[in-house]
C-alpha cells in the first residue's frame, strides 16, 4: 500500500445515520475519490484538516428538485427579471451565471454545492424531452443528477390499461422508457389527469374517469406502482397525486394512500394536497390527518414540498392544475404547453405572501407535516425547487425545523388568522441533526437506492460536507468549512473553489424486447419522431469526456 | 451648487451597465464608497472609479456624466429622485424602471430609453433607437407613467405597449409608432412611418404630419375641435419654445379610431 496519499478529516462531529453514528467525534480518511478505514501507516496522510468544533455528514442528496429539462428552461425564458436582479459575475465562480427562482444550469450546480449537496434528482422529465433535461443536467457542474421519467398520461400507456392489456407488458413498457429516456425511477404526475385535460375535463378525482379512454386515476396508480414493484426499483413510484392545491384534497390524498394497499409508494410535494376546507375561509390545514395515515403506513414515504415567503415560479407537468393556477400568476404571465402528448407542462409565477391567509397557512402546513411525520427515513426535505421556495432556502428550513423558538418567532409574523388556524405553535418536536441527516442524506440514498452515496462508511464514495458547528443553524448550513466531491476538495469557506463534473445515475432493469413491436407500432402511427431516435443512448451522456453514467439495478438482482 | 460629477476618462470598448448609478442613490455615500460601487461589466463587475474620475460636492440631488458614450447602458435606470445630467450619446435601457427626478441627455441615445419607466421626466436633444417607453424584457407592459422628450428622431416602435403617460417626438418617428398600446398619448410632430398604432388597445396618438396610410383597422370617425387636443397642445407647447410655435393655430384634428377594439385614436392635427 506505499504511496498511498490519504486526506485526513480530523477530529470531527460525524453524523452517519446509514451506520447509526450519531454525533460521534471521529475522522474520516478519504483516498482515490473514496471513504477509506484509518491507514495502518500514518505516514500515508498526506493532507489533513482539523474538524474540531465542525459537524460531519455526507453530502446532501436532494430528491425532488427541478433542475433540468423543458418547464425549467420555459421559466427562464419567461423570467428575464429573474435572472437580471440575481446575477453572479465571473470571478467568485468559475463561470458566471444569473437566476433565483430558475437559475441557470452553472449557478444550480455551484448553489447546490455551496450548501454542502452533492446530488440532485429532477422528478420530471418527459420521455420525449429526456435529450434536453440531459443536455442542461449535464451542464450542471459539480453535483451527481438523476431523473424521474413521466408516465401515466401519454396515450400508449392509457391505451394499454383501456385495452387491458396484460400486466407484464406494462412493465416491459415500464423498463423500456427507464432506459430510453436514461431516468432512475418513474413519476406519476395526476394520474390520467393531464391526458384528460386534452379532452376538456377540468378536475379528475381518483376514481373519476377519462372522458376518452374510460380509466380513472386509481386504475393508473395501481398499475404503475404495481408494475414498479415487479421490476424491482429500489425507488417506488413517485406519486404527484390529484387535485393539487385545491382545498378538500386532503380526502384525495387520504383515499390514495389507501388504494394503493401496501404497494410501496412515494408522495411527493405533500404540503400541497394537504388542504381541508373547514373555517370560514374554507381552506385549512389536513396536516394532522395525512401524517396519521403516513406513520401508519411504512409502505408510504414522502417529501413535503414546503412553501417559503418571496417570489420564486412554479413549474409543474400538471398542466390541469397550472392552467387553473394562471389565474393567480405574479408577475401576470404563464406558460402552458405539451410535447408529443406525453405529458404537459405548466408554468407560472407566483409570489407567497407571509400576509396572505392561504400562503401563511400553506407555510405553517409544510411545517406541521414535518413535525408530525415520525419517521424521517421515510420524510425527505425539499421545496419542491422551484414550487414552494428556491433551494437555496433549505438552511432557513432547516433552522424552521430545529429551532422551536424561532418558528414560533416567525409563526408571529405571518398572517393572524393563519397562525390561529394552525397547531404549528403548540408542537414542541424540534429536529436534530441526526434527524436532518437522515431526512438530506440517509433517506434519499436508500429510497433511491444509490449504494455508496448519503453515509460514510467505508467504500463510501468521498462526498463530505463540514459546517462549522454554531447554534444559528441558518448561518451554519448556509455556508459549509469544506465541501468534498469524490474525494476533491470542492468548497472552502462557502466558496466554490473546484468545479468537477458529477454523474448522472441511471436505472436499468432487464425487459422483454419483444414490447419494441408495439411501441414501433405506436411510434410509427403517431409520434414525430421514431422510438430509436427518442431513445436517448449513453455516449449522448458520457459521450463529451466529462460526463459518466452510473447504472443501478434492480433490487432482487442486486 | 451640490452637484456630482462623473468624467469618462476614456470611451471603453466594452459594454457597461450602470444601472444603480442614480443621484438619489448616491446621494448619502462618501466619495471613496462611491468609487468602489460595482459596474457589471460583461461577465465581471468592476468599480466605478475605474471608469470614471469622480470629482464635485457629494450629498446633493445633482449628477452629471460628462463623456458619455454608446458603451453605457441602463444610464439612470431605475432613478427615484434628483436631476441627471448626461453630456454625451448613451447606450440602451436609458432610464429604464425609472420612477421619478429628471434625466436630460445633450446627445443621443440608444433602444429601449424609458423601458417599463413608471414616473419622472427624460428629455433628450437628439435622436433614439427603438422601444422608446416599451416593455423591459419580461415585463407584462410598457412605460406607466412619466414624460419622455425626444427632439429629433426616434426609432421604430415607440411607445410599445405603454399604458401611462406622454411621450412627445420632435422629429419623425420609425415604423410601428404606438404599437399595442394599452393607453397614454403620444405626439409626433415629424413624419410617420407605417404601421402606426397596429394593435393599440386604447391611448391617443397625436400626429402632426399625416401619415401616409393607416392600417385597415382604423376607421374615419370626423373632424372635430376637441378641448382635450387643445389641452395637450398647451401642454407640449408649455414643455420646448421651439414646439410652442409649430403647434400653435392648430383649430380642428381628424379623427381616426381603431385596430382591436376601437377604442384607439390617432388625431391628425391640421
Amino acid at each position: 500500500m506505499a504511496g498511498r496519499s490519504i486526506t485526513e478529516l480530523r477530529g470531527g462531529r460525524v453524523y452517519d445515520p446509514a451506520h447509526g453514528i450519531d454525533g460521534v467525534v471521529q475522522s474520516i480518511y478519504l483516498c482515490d475519490g473514496q471513504v477509506v478505514g484509518a491507514p495502518s501507516d500514518p505516514s500515508d496522510i498526506k493532507v489533513s484538516h482539523d474538524l474540531s468544533g465542525c459537524i460531519v455528514m455526507a453530502g446532501g442528496i436532494d430528491i425532488h428538485t427541478h433542475i433540468g429539462g423543458g418547464k425549467v428552461n420555459l421559466a427562464r425564458m419567461m423570467l428575464p427579471e429573474d435572472h437580471r436582479q440575481d446575477l453572479v459575475a465571473r470571478g467568485r465562480h468559475p463561470r458566471m451565471g444569473s437566476g433565483h427562482a430558475a437559475p441557470s444550469t452553472l449557478t444550480v450546480g455551484y448553489r447546490y454545492a455551496e450548501m454542502g449537496y452533492t446530488a440532485c434528482f429532477e422528478p420530471a422529465m418527459l420521455a420525449a424531452n429526456a435529450r434536453q433535461a440531459h443536455l442542461e443536467m449535464g451542464d450542471t457542474p459539480i453535483v451527481d443528477k438523476g431523473a424521474y421519467v413521466l408516465l401515466g398520461n401519454d396515450d400508449l400507456m392509457l391505451r394499454m390499461l383501456a385495452g387491458k392489456e396484460p400486466g407484464v407488458k406494462v412493465r416491459d413498457y415500464i423498463a423500456w422508457t427507464l432506459r430510453a429516456a436514461q431516468a432512475m425511477a418513474i413519476k406519476v404526475v395526476n394520474p390520467g389527469g393531464i391526458n384528460a385535460f386534452k379532452f376538456n375535463q377540468r378536475k379528475l378525482d381518483l376514481d373519476e374517469q377519462n372522458a376518452y379512454y374510460g380509466i380513472t386515476p386509481r386504475q393508473v396508480l395501481l398499475a404503475l406502482a404495481d408494475g414498479i414493484r415487479e421490476l424491482g426499483l429500489p425507488h417506488p413510484l413517485h406519486i404527484h397525486g390529484c387535485n393539487l392545491g385545491v382545498p378538500g384534497n386532503l380526502d384525495t390524498t387520504l383515499a390514495t394512500i389507501a388504494a394503493l394497499d401496501g404497494l410501496p409508494a412515494h408522495l411527493t410535494h405533500v404540503q400541497f394536497h394537504s388542504y381541508g376546507t373547514e373555517g370560514d375561509r374554507k381552506f385549512s390545514s389536513g396536516a394532522a390527518a395525512v401524517a396519521e395515515a403516513v406513520n401508519r403506513s411504512p409502505n408510504i414515504s414522502m417529501d413535503v414540498g414546503q412553501i417559503l415567503f418571496g417570489q420564486t415560479v412554479t413549474e409543474s407537468g400538471d398542466s390541469m392544475r397550472q392552467y387553473a393556477g394562471s389565474a393567480f400568476g405574479s408577475p401576470k404571465k404563464s406558460v402552458l404547453m405539451d410535447i408529443e402528448c406525453d405529458a404537459g407542462c405548466g408554468v407560472v409565477p407566483f409570489k407567497y405572501k407571509d400576509k396572505n391567509f392561504v400562503n401563511a397557512l400553506q407555510w405553517a402546513i409544510g411545517l406541521e407535516l414535518f413535525l408530525l411525520v415520525s419517521d424521517p427515513w421515510r420524510l425527505f426535505l425539499t421545496t419542491d425547487h422551484p414550487n414552494g421556495a428556491p433551494f437555496t432556502t433549505y438552511p432557513h428550513l432547516i433552522r424552521l425545523l430545529m429551532d422551536r423558538s424561532f418558528r414560533n418567532d416567525m409563526l408571529k409574523t405571518i398572517n393572524p388568522d393563519a397562525a390561529a388556524a394552525s397547531t404549528l405553535a403548540s408542537i414542541e418536536r424540534e429536529y436534530t441533526l441526526y434527524e436532518i441527516a437522515i431526512m438530506t442524506r440517509a433517506g434519499p440514498a436508500r429510497s433511491l437506492g444509490l449504494g455508496n452515496l448519503g453515509h460514510l462508511g467505508v467504500g463510501a464514495r468521498g462526498d463530505v460536507a463540514v459546517y462549522v458547528d454554531h447554534p444559528d443553524r441558518e448561518r451554519m448550513f448556509t455556508t459549509p468549512r469544506f465541501v468534498f466531491k469524490a474525494g476533491e476538495m470542492i468548497v472552502r469557506d462557502g466558496r466554490v473553489i473546484a468545479s468537477p463534473t458529477g454523474a448522472t445515475h441511471v436505472m436499468r432493469v432487464d425487459y422483454d424486447t419483444s414490447i419494441e413491436r408495439t411501441l414501433d407500432a405506436y411510434f410509427e402511427r403517431y409520434m414525430t419522431v421514431s422510438r430509436r431516435n427518442l431513445a436517448v443512448a449513453d455516449g449522448e451522456i458520457d459521450g463529451d469526456g466529462r460526463g459518466s453514467l452510473i447504472a443501478h439495478g434492480a433490487r432482487r438482482s442486486s | 451648487m451640490s452637484t456630482l460629477i462623473l468624467r469618462l476618462e476614456a470611451a471603453p470598448d466594452f459594454d457597461v451597465d450602470l444601472s444603480g448609478i442614480t443621484p438619489d442613490a448616491l446621494k448619502d455615500k462618501r466619495l471613496p464608497d462611491i468609487r468602489r460601487l460595482k459596474l457589471r461589466q460583461g461577465q465581471r463587475d468592476m468599480a466605478l472609479g475605474d471608469l470614471f474620475a469622480i470629482d464635485g460636492t457629494v450629498g446633493g440631488d445633482e449628477l452629471e456624466i460628462h463623456g458619455a458614450c454608446t458603451r453605457l447602458h441602463h444610464v439612470g435606470a431605475g432613478m427615484r429622485a434628483g436631476q441627471l445630467r448626461v453630456i454625451g450619446d448613451c447606450g440602451a435601457w436609458l432610464g429604464s424602471e425609472m420612477r421619478g427626478g429628471t434625466l436630460s441627455v445633450r446627445g443621443n441615445a440608444g433602444d429601449g430609453v424609458g423601458a417599463s419607466m413608471r414616473g419622472g421626466l427624460i428629455d433628450i436633444s437628439g435622436s433614439v433607437g427603438d422601444y422608446l417607453g416599451a416593455p423591459f424584457p419580461g415585463a407584462v407592459s410598457g412605460m406607466k407613467g412619466g414624460t419622455i422628450l425626444v427632439q429629433r428622431r426616434a426609432g421604430r416602435r415607440v411607445g410599445d405597449r405603454m399604458r401611462r403617460g406622454l411621450v412627445v417626438i420632435g422629429g419623425d418617428a420609425g415604423h410601428g409608432c404606438g404599437s399595442q398600446m394599452i393607453a397614454g398619448s403620444i405626439v409626433v410632430l415629424g413624419a410617420v412611418d407605417s404601421g402606426v398604432g397596429t394593435g393599440m388597445r386604447r391611448g391617443t396618438i397625436a400626429l402632426a404630419q399625416a401619415p401616409a396610410g393607416l392600417g385597415p383597422g382604423f376607421a374615419l370617425n370626423g373632424h372635430f375641435d376637441l378641448a382635450f387636443t387643445q389641452l395637450l397642445l398647451r401642454h407640449v407647447g408649455g414643455l420646448k419654445s421651439a414646439w410652442r410655435s409649430r403647434l400653435s393655430g392648430i383649430a380642428s384634428v381628424e379623427r381616426w379610431v381603431g385596430d382591436a377594439g376601437g377604442l384607439g385614436e390617432i388625431l391628425i392635427l391640421s
